[in-house]
C-alpha cells in the first residue's frame, strides 16, 4: 500500500465521496437553494429529488475520465476484499447486503457494501459502486431504517455520480489554480499562492455540500420506496451532534469552510423531506432485525471506541445506547471500563458501581468483567475484594489466556 | 478521520519519495545472479499480472489514469515479454487466473501479500548511502520471501515469478503550456514521468534474485517501439 | 492526506540534513541505550532510535522488527508518534502509560496502542509472568493483521521498574520472518540490563 499511496496521493484524495460525519457542513445552504433534479426529468410533484437517468449495470466508456478512475478503484476493491480492515462475519455481511439491496432496488447489483472495522461514524461511496460502511456506524444507528438512511445517502452519491463530478471539479480548479500560483511565484509572492489554494478548497467544499444535500434527498426517497419510515433519517443526526459536542478535541471548522449549527439545518431539511415524500402504506423500522444482527459484534465495536480514549463522546454514545435499552448489562460494563481506564478522581469507585449495575441489569456483561472488577479493587487497595474478583474471573473463564498472569497477581495478594 | 492515523505509513511513503529524489536514478538494478539454470526444464517463469497504469498529467499536477493507453501498454508489454522469453529460451507460464480468484486461496493470497511487503522492504531499504539503507545489508542484495513460496511453484508450475509495476504519465497540453511559461520565469516544473520496478523471485528458495527500479522523465509505453525501449531498460540485467 | 502534505518538507529537510537514519548495532558489543538500559546483540542489527523508543530490524521494518520502549513514564505512549522526531502532544487522546499501572493493564494498553496503529483482528494468545532484566515482569503473545491483511505475530515482554515501563516487542510476518529471527530476538532479550 505504501507505494500505491505514494503514487496516487493526488488521485486518491478525490476518489471517495465525502460523507456523513466528515461533512456536517452539507446543509449550510439549507433546502431552499437552487433545485437540483436529474437531467431530462423535470421536477414534478412535491418531492425535489428523483432517481436519475442512470441505467442499472452502468459501465463507463473507456475513453472517459470515469473509466480511468474505475480502473484504479477496481484495483482497490480487489485489495479490499482480503484487507485486514474488512469485517468478515458471514451473517452480518449478509444482513448489511440485504438492507442495501432493499434500499437500492433495481441498482442492487451495482452497489457492493463492504463493512470496514473502524471506530467512528462514517460511510463512503466510490464511483464504481463500492461502498464502505464503518463498523462504528453500527453503534450509531438504532435500527434498520436508520442504516437504510445511510446506505440510501451513499447510493444517492452513486446514482448522481457525485464523486465523478467532484473529481472533474477538482481537476478543473487545480488546473486553473496552478497558473495563478505560477504568476504569483514569478512575481515573488509565494504566500499568496496558499491563499488561492485555500479559496479553491473552499469552493470544492461548497460543491460537496450541495452533493451531500442531494444525497440526503435520495436517501429519503429510497427509504420511502423500500418501505422504511423516512422519519428515522433525521434522528441519526441528533445523536451524532450530541456526540460531536462532547468531543473537546474536535476542531471547530475555520470560517472558510463552514459554521455551526449545520447539523441542525440538516436535521430540519431531513424532517421537511420526510414530510414531503410519498410514504409507503406500511412503514417499518426493522429494529429487531438490526439488533439481532449486531448483537454478537457490539462489544468488540464498543472496545474499538474505547481504544480511542475519547471518554466524553464515548459516554454520550453509551447514554444513547442505554436509553435504547438493548443488553444494558453490557453497556454498564463499558461505562465501568470507561471510568476505570480514565482513572481520574473518583473514577474507580464509579467504575465499581457500574460493574455492579451491569451484574444486576438485564442482558449479559462479558465474562472479562470480573477481571476489571479485580483491577479496580486492586488499584483502590481493596486486597480481599480484588482477590475474590480475580478468583471469580478464573472460575468464569477456566481457559483464560491470561490465567497464569492472574494467578500470579492472586498469589501476590495472599501475602 | 483521526489525525495522524496514517502518519507512519505516509512518513514511509515520503521517505521513499525523498530517497528517489536524492538518488535521481534512471534505472538501478540489483542482482543476486546473472543467469537462470541451464536446464530448459528449470527455466519456467510465470509473469504475475503486470500492475500498469498510464495517466495524463494535468496542469495542476493531478494524474488522471487513461484506460485506452493502459490497455495499449499492457498489450505492448505482453508482446515484448513473449519475444524476449522466446529469444532467451525461457518458457513463459501463462497464469490462467482471474485476480478475484486469488483471494479465495488464502495461502496464495498471503504469499502475494508477503511478496508485496518484501517488495516494499526493498524499495525502502535498498539505497546505498541513504539514511534508510540498512547497514547490515550494505554492499549486498539479500532479500528473500522464504521457502513457503514453493506452494506457488507447484500451483503455477514455474521456477521463477516475474513482477512488473509501472506508472507512466504524460503531460497534458495545459501542463506543457505551464512548463513553457515556467521556463520563461525560470521555474522548473516537472512533466510526465516513468516510475516502475520489476523483480524476479526464485520459487524454490523465495530469494529475490533480481530487482530493478526505473525513474525517468521520458519513455512512452503507448507505442510498440517506445514500449520495447522502456522494457529493455526495465528488464536490463534480468538473469538470462 | 493532509498529513502527507504537512510532513513532506520536514521529512525532506531532516533527511537531507542526515538527522535520522539507521545505524549499526555491532554484534558482540554491549550497547548503552541511555536511561540505564543496555543490550548486547550477538549479531549485527540495524537500529533506528527516536526518543525513548528504538526500532531494530534485520530484514526491514515491515517484515520484522523489535520495538524497545526504554523507560516510558507517566503520560508516555508505547510507540513514538512518528519515526522522524517523536513530538507528542500529551493532550491528544491516545492510550498512555500511567504511573501506578499494573502489569495487567500494560497488556490492555498495548492492545489499545495496536488498535490505534490500525492493526486488525488482534488476538492475545498467552499472557504470563516472565523475568525481564532480572525483574518480575510479564510476557504476552499476540496475532494480528496489517491493513493489507497480511498475518503477523508478536510477543511483548517487559517490566515496570521505579514507575517506568521497559518493554521489548518483537513482531514479524507469520510467513517466514517472525520465525526467522525469533532466536536473535530472544538472545537480545536475555542480554537486557537495566541499572
Amino acid at each position: 500500500m505504501i507505494v500505491r499511496n505514494l503514487l496516487f496521493v493526488l488521485s486518491f484524495c478525490a476518489l471517495i465521496a465525502a460523507c456523513a460525519a466528515d461533512d456536517l457542513s452539507a446543509y449550510k445552504r439549507g433546502l431552499d437553494g437552487p433545485e437540483r433534479t436529474p437531467k431530462g426529468e423535470p421536477g414534478r410533484g412535491d418531492f425535489p429529488f428523483r432517481i436519475g437517468d442512470l441505467a442499472p449495470a452502468h459501465k463507463p466508456d473507456p475513453k472517459t475520465t470515469e473509466a480511468g478512475i474505475w480502473l484504479q478503484v477496481e484495483k482497490l476493491e480487489r485489495q479490499i476484499k482480503t484487507a485486514g480492515r474488512r469485517v468478515q462475519i458471514p451473517e452480518l455481511n449478509a444482513y448489511v447486503e440485504s438492507v442495501s439491496c432493499r434500499v437500492a432496488g433495481p441498482y442492487c447489483g451495482d452497489i457492493r457494501v463492504y463493512l470496514m472495522r473502524s471506530p467512528g461514524f462514517n460511510a463512503g461511496m466510490y464511483p464504481n459502486g463500492m461502498m464502505h460502511v464503518w463498523s462504528g456506524l453500527l453503534l450509531r444507528v438504532s435500527n434498520e431504517a436508520q442504516l437504510a438512511a445511510v446506505i440510501g445517502h451513499e447510493a444517492g452519491h452513486y446514482l448522481r455520480r457525485h464523486t465523478m463530478k467532484r473529481i472533474r471539479d477538482i481537476l478543473d480548479k487545480s488546473n486553473s489554480l496552478v497558473f495563478v500560483q505560477l504568476v504569483l511565484a514569478g512575481a515573488g509572492i509565494p504566500v499568496a499562492g496558499d491563499v488561492a489554494m485555500l479559496m479553491t478548497l473552499a469552493s470544492i467544499s461548497a460543491f460537496s455540500r450541495d452533493s451531500e444535500r442531494e444525497a440526503d434527498g435520495y436517501s429519503i426517497l429510497l427509504m420511502a420506496q423500500a418501505g422504511y419510515d423516512p422519519e428515522e433519517a433525521w434522528k441519526i443526526w441528533e445523536a451524532i451532534t450530541k456526540e460531536k459536542e462532547a468531543d473537546k478535541e474536535f476542531e471547530a471548522p475555520s470560517f472558510f469552510f463552514a459554521s455551526h449549527p449545520v447539523s441542525e439545518e440538516r436535521m430540519e431539511a431531513l424532517k421537511k423531506l420526510a414530510k414531503l415524500v410519498k410514504k409507503p402504506r406500511a412503514v417499518d423500522t426493522g429494529r429487531e432485525r438490526f439488533l439481532k444482527a449486531i448483537r454478537p459484534i457490539r462489544r468488540h465495536l464498543l472496545r474499538d471506541e474505547l481504544h480511542q480514549r475519547k471518554f466524553g463522546p464515548f459516554n454520550v454514545l453509551l447514554d444513547r445506547l442505554v436509553e435504547d435499552g438493548d443488553n444494558v448489562a453490557e453497556l454498564h460494563f463499558f461505562r465501568g471500563e470507561m471510568h476505570r481506564i480514565r482513572n481520574q478522581e473518583g473514577d474507580l469507585a464509579k467504575a465499581l458501581e457500574f460493574y455492579e449495575k451491569a451484574r444486576t441489569s438485564p442482558g449479559r456483561a462479558p465474562a472479562e468483567m470480573w477481571r476489571s472488577v479485580g483491577l479496580a479493587h486492586l488499584k483502590l487497595g481493596h486486597r480481599t475484594k480484588a482477590r475474590k474478583a480475580f478468583d471469580d474471573y478464573l472460575r468464569n473463564n477456566p481457559n483464560a489466556t491470561d490465567g497464569k498472569m492472574i494467578r500470579q497477581v492472586i498469589k501476590g495478594l495472599e501475602k | 478521520m483521526q489525525k495522524g492515523s496514517n502518519f507512519r505509513r505516509s512518513t514511509l511513503a515520503f521517505l521513499v519519495l525523498a530517497a528517489l529524489a536524492v538518488q535521481g536514478c534512471a534505472a538501478t538494478a540489483h542482482l543476486k545472479t546473472k543467469t537462470l539454470p541451464a536446464d530448459p526444464e528449470k527455466r519456467r517463469i510465470v509473469v504475475l499480472t503486470p500492475d500498469v497504469e498510464l495517466s495524463i498529467l494535468h496542469a495542476g499536477g493531478l494524474q488522471e489514469p487513461n484506460v485506452e493507453w493502459t490497455e495499449l501498454a499492457k498489450k505492448h508489454i505482453a508482446a515484448h515479454l513473449t519475444k524476449k522469453f522466446k529469444a532467451g529460451n525461457i518458457r513463459m507460464v501463462k497464469l490462467e487466473q482471474k485476480e478475484t480468484e486469488i483471494g479465495q486461496d488464502r495461502r496464495e493470497s498471503q504469499l502475494r501479500k508477503l511478496h508485496q511487503a518484501v517488495g516494499h522492504a526493498v524499495l525502502f531499504h535498498q539505497w546505498e548511502g541513504h539514511p534508510l539503507a540498512l547497514p547490515t545489508k550494505a554492499g549486498t542484495f539479500e532479500w528473500t520471501m522464504g521457502p513457503e513460496i514453493r506452494y506457488l511453484k507447484q500451483k503455477y508450475g514455474a521456477d521463477f515469478a516475474l513482477f512488473i509495476f509501472i506508472r507512466d504519465s504524460y503531460a497534458s497540453s495545459g501542463r506543457a503550456a505551464l512548463i513553457f511559461f515556467g521556463a520563461l520565469l525560470g521555474i522548473g516544473i516537472p512533466g510526465g514521468a516513468q516510475v516502475g520496478f520489476a523483480s524476479l523471485v526464485d520459487l524454490e528458495t523465495g530469494d529475490v534474485v533480481w530487482f530493478n527500479r526505473l525513474l525517468r522523465p521520458e519513455g512512452d509505453l503507448r507505442t510498440t517501439s517506445g514500449a520495447d525501449e522502456t522494457m529493455k531498460l526495465l528488464l536490463a540485467d534480468m538473469p538470462k | 492526506m493532509t498529513d502527507l502534505r504537512k510532513s513532506a518538507p520536514v521529512v525532506l529537510i531532516l533527511l537531507l540534513a542526515g538527522c535520522v537514519g539507521f545505524s549499526l548495532a555491532k554484534g558482540g558489543q554491549r550497547l548503552n541505550l541511555g536511561q540505564g538500559m543496555s543490550v548486547q546483540p550477538a549479531e549485527d542489527w540495524n537500529r533506528w532510535a527516536v526518543g525513548k523508543y528504538e526500532y531494530w530490524t534485520l530484514d526491514g521494518l515491515n517484515l520484522q522488527h523489535i520495538l524497545i520502549v526504554n523507560g516510558a513514564e507517566d503520560g508516555d505512549r508505547l510507540t513514538p508518534s512518528s519515526l522522524i522526531g517523536h513530538r507528542d502532544d500529551p493532550k491528544e487522546a491516545f492510550p498512555r502509560f500511567r504511573k501506578g499501572m499494573s502489569l495487567l493493564e500494560v497488556r490492555e494498553l498495548y492492545e489499545a496502542t495496536l488498535a490505534r496503529e490500525k492493526a486488525q483482528k488482534v488476538v492475545v494468545t498467552e499472557f504470563a509472568p516472565a523475568k525481564f532484566a532480572g525483574r518480575e515482569g510479564f510476557r504476552f503473545s499476540f496475532t494480528f493483521q496489517n491493513e493489507a491483511g497480511l498475518d503477523l505475530l508478536g510477543t511483548a515482554t517487559g517490566a515496570i521498574i521505579k514507575d517506568r515501563l521497559y518493554m521489548l516487542v518483537y513482531r514479524g510476518t507469520k510467513l517466514y520472518f517472525y520465525d526467522r529471527h525469533k532466536r536473535a530476538f530472544e538472545q537480545i532479550l536475555s542480554s537486557v540490563k537495566i541499572s
